[in-house]
């Protein structure tokens, strides 16, 4: 793949913007549209477009497979934690045990908001690792 | 205790995270340690389950605290409960026969647990559209277990399976959407409520006129069952499993055509306990006896010995299914003989599988005419010889009880029963063409296993002998006392009463068998002759194309709309009468 | 209108899947027959009211928000699905050479004899 240098320059200076976006989708999911799942793949989108346009080795440099690997198991792990806890602590599997706040607030609606995070991640993490593996140049 | 049941569920998806940290960490103890271990804890919770479900009959349980409509519940009754354990034992038994073959690295074993995750989901679900989520997730584990030796058959065959279990899987959303917007909810608690207190015709929810509102269920019904039933392996959704299974690991083969047709099957048979139209249970009673014989004629001149088992998957899967039909129209001694012979085949055809993988892994051979030359160790052959009596239907085996149970169903009509028998000798003829890998050749084995040294004489791997043996005693004891071991878990789960169990050793239930073992011995020495061998190649080199098993699945819900219909009775009139 | 569009992505990836040759496009179409079922989903959710089902802006008149949450599972499964697929395919085209069904029935076949 030829590169260009606008292509580089410009996914460069946007890729932050839209990891911005990603967290801000994933963090108000309870509140409007978004969620976990939704801003997740828009933190993916972001690692593909540095993998597209600079290369998959380069990006592979700057967010280590093994970085990402860890984030996804970590993600995946404290999720079933999460649910498990809701048993612990006296409501059912997957119950909700953190106060309900205020509707329209973000720190509101229990765990969803933990949850949403949490899948966020796994995830981001999750087609970000599928990107590495397909785009990979032999 | 109800606080346990998710742990069912959780514990295969908490001990596949464990498996990829070892990946991560390159640890692969740590992944089969924590496969065993959690495999172990289902049978511990299932085993403390019992009493339970003794005292109480079932039990439920609303995750989230939601209760339903709003939210998702659990269901275990007795036919939960009864193929939690058969899915757990096999399961067990296929996870130690991997990691005696030591080949596969933690990867695997998070595919596996997963699968077993899956499949405990779709057992245990009472919400139609978390049944396609989990339904799904075995979906993409079997997917990536079958190619996972990625040579150029396995991959063909995993892409093939794809293929077609994809489409199979939008026809079952088709179906979703069309419950959805005739009974208002997804949860099968609440659907068959709604339509048994409306007497089975008109749903709350309706504004179309009865006949067409019967319509759309009968549409929705057939859409789901083949949305499923292409896993459970009918015809004439069959023609993914002989690459798949033929293709997949060892132990991966064995679970699946132990347990996951089974429970896919299982989940067909709940929709339509849910849903209650019996024109298509009555279409299986038809099904059932035509998949078991085509499938045991394809069977019969494969050469492949892992094929030929695949081809008796189906045959077996139709034995069941056609069980399942004959009980249409409120008997539940159908539902009895089927249930029987599902837990029966999961344990003869795992035994099956592994057997004949241990005998491949060890001689390296899997062609039946090639490795007739090699001699496998002699601790093997009395494993399969339990496999094969049982599969044939021979006493005293497990298999024997089930198949004249499922045979005994049909002495109305002599036509579904003699092709019934006619499977059952074409399976003994099969077997026995099939022992002629287990028999002693000339060369001794060239693949060498560090477990197991040449001529045998040093001791087998305790892997492979613990789940070989467990699987063996299993299929004897089912036969030996199949009233306790059989007739207490069936019959609590169809209903029927106790003592209703028929017993299957009755003499002339004997003599048939020992007819069918003497029919078998014919059958099998007159494909030995040359002529007959050039008739099978020539079956055998028929291959249906990918495009062509496609059509056949959209074809197959046409089938079963227009002929559940016209066996429901009364369809052609609604049809035309706009 | 929406049931027109539904129709056709359904009969397109019907086709697609069957009659194609090339196996990734085999793949896409499988990933149109997913978009058809959300359509399908979402469009009958959105029968029953009028306004989107957002708490901030009251719980008066919304439309159904079950199949939503519904598809966007099912979303997240098509995607891991359609990764798998591709996957396979690439290793079909690095093992085997080509990604035509055709081609590639008849090098088995071959490769049986």
């Amino acid at each position: 793949m030829k590169e260009s240098k606008i292509v580089v320059l410009v996914s460069r200076k946007l890729v932050p913007y839209i990891l911005l976006f990603g967290l801000y989708l994933i963090s108000y999911g309870h509140l409007s549209p978004g969620g976990g799942f939704q801003g997740g793949a828009v933190l993916s989108s972001a690692m593909l477009l540095l993998c597209l346009s600079r290369g998959v080795a380069a990006t592979r440099r700057l967010f280590r497979y093994r970085a990402v690997s860890a984030v996804e198991i970590t993600a995946f792990a404290l999720f079933l934690a999460m649910a498990a806890a809701g048993t612990a602590l006296g409501v059912s599997f997957l119950g909700n045990f953190l106060p309900l706040g205020r509707i329209g607030e973000v720190p509101s609606s229990g765990f969803i908001l933990f949850l949403n995070l949490i899948i966020g991640l796994e995830v981001g993490a999750g087609i970000t690792l599928i990107c590495y593996s397909l785009l990979q140049e032999e | 205790m109800t606080e346990a049941l998710p742990l069912l569920i959780l514990l295969p998806f908490a001990a596949s995270v464990l498996c990829l940290l070892a990946r991560l960490l390159r640890r692969l103890l740590l992944a089969q340690v924590v496969a065993v271990l959690s495999l172990g804890g289902i049978l511990l919770i299932l085993g403390l389950l019992l009493p339970v479900l003794h005292s109480q009959g079932g039990l439920t349980y609303s995750m989230g605290g939601w209760p339903e409509p709003l939210g998702i519940a659990l269901n275990f009754d007795t036919l939960a409960w009864s193929s939690s354990v058969m899915g757990t034992v096999v399961g067990l038994c296929a996870l130690l026969f991997a990691i005696g073959e030591r080949k596969y690295d933690s990867d695997f074993y998070f595919f596996f647990l997963l699968l077993v995750a899956g499949m405990e989901g779709v057992i245990l679900t009472g919400d139609l559209f978390n049944m396609f989520v989990f339904i799904e997730i075995v979906s993409i584990s079997s997917y990536i277990l079958i190619a996972y030796s990625l040579s150029r058959d396995s991959l063909w065959a995993c892409l093939r399976y794809l293929l077609l279990s994809s489409l199979s899987i939008f026809l079952f959303l088709l179906g979703l959407f069309l419950v959805y917007r005739i009974m208002g909810t997804f949860s099968l608690r609440l659907i068959t409520a709604s339509l048994s207190s409306a007497g089975g015709t008109v749903p709350p929810a309706a504004s179309d006129s009865a006949s067409g509102t019967a319509k759309a269920l009968g549409l929705a019904v057939a859409a789901l069952t083949v949305g499923i039933g292409l896993k459970a392996a009918f015809v004439p959704l069959h023609t993914w499993l002989p690459d798949a299974h033929a293709a997949a690991p060892h132990p991966v083969s064995a679970l699946l055509s132990g347990v996951m047709i089974k429970v896919s099957f299982l989940a067909v048979w709940r929709i339509l306990a849910a849903l209650g139209t019996t024109g298509l249970q009555a279409l299986f009673r038809w099904i059932g006896p035509l998949t078991a014989l085509l499938a045991v004629g394809l069977a019969l001149c494969q050469t492949d010995s892992k094929r030929l088992l695949a081809f008796h998957s189906v045959s077996q899967m139709g034995l069941i299914t056609a069980a399942f039909g004959a009980a249409a129209g409120g008997g539940s001694a159908g539902l009895s003989a089927s249930l029987a012979h599902i837990l029966s085949h999961s344990l003869f055809k795992s035994l099956l599988f592994l057997s004949v993988g241990a005998a491949i892994h060890l001689t390296g051979e899997r062609d039946l005419q090639r490795s007739s030359a090699i001699s496998t160790p002699p601790w093997l052959m009395p494993f399969f010889l339990v496999g094969a009596l049982s599969i044939s239907g021979l006493p005293p085996f497990n298999g024997f009880v089930s198949k004249t149970l499922v045979v005994s169903l049909f002495k109305s009509s002599p036509l579904l029963a003699t092709a019934l028998r006619l499977a059952a000798v074409g399976t003994a003829a099969s077997m026995i063409k099939l022992s002629g890998m287990f028999r002693r050749g000339r060369m001794e084995p060239l693949a060498a296993d560090e477990a197991v040294v040449g001529s045998g004489r040093s001791a087998p791997s305790p892997f492979f002998l613990i789940p070989l043996s467990l699987l063996a005693l299993l299929c004897l004891a089912g036969g030996i006392a199949p009233r306790f071991l059989i007739g207490s878990l069936v019959v609590s789960a169809t209903g029927e009463p106790s003592g209703g169990f028929p017993s299957a050793y009755t003499a002339e239930h004997l003599i048939e068998s020992g007819i069918y073992a003497a029919l078998a011995a014919g059958v099998y020495l007159l494909i030995r002759t040359h002529r007959a061998s050039r008739v099978l190649k020539r079956i055998r080199d028929l291959r249906l194309s990918l495009d062509g098993s496609l059509v056949l699945i959209v074809a197959a819900v046409v089938l079963f709309v227009v002929l559940g219909g016209i066996l429901r009775g009364g369809f052609p009139s609604a049809l035309f009468s706009r | 209108m929406a049931g027109a569009i539904i129709l056709i992505l359904i009969l397109t990836g019907i086709a697609g899947v069957v009659l194609v040759d090339n196996l990734i496009k085999k793949v896409m179409s499988l990933v149109i027959l997913n978009s058809a079922i959300v359509i399908l989903f979402v469009w009958s959710g959105s029968l029953t009211g009028s306004e989107a089902p957002i708490m901030l802006a009251g719980a008066r008149d919304i439309v159904d928000p079950l199949p939503q949450a519904i598809m966007l599972t099912d979303i997240v499964i098509g995607i891991c699905v359609t990764a798998v697929a591709l996957a396979i395919v690439l290793r079909i085209y690095e093992r085997w050479g080509t990604v035509s069904r055709r081609k590639l029935e008849k090098l088995m076949n071959e490769n049986d004899d």
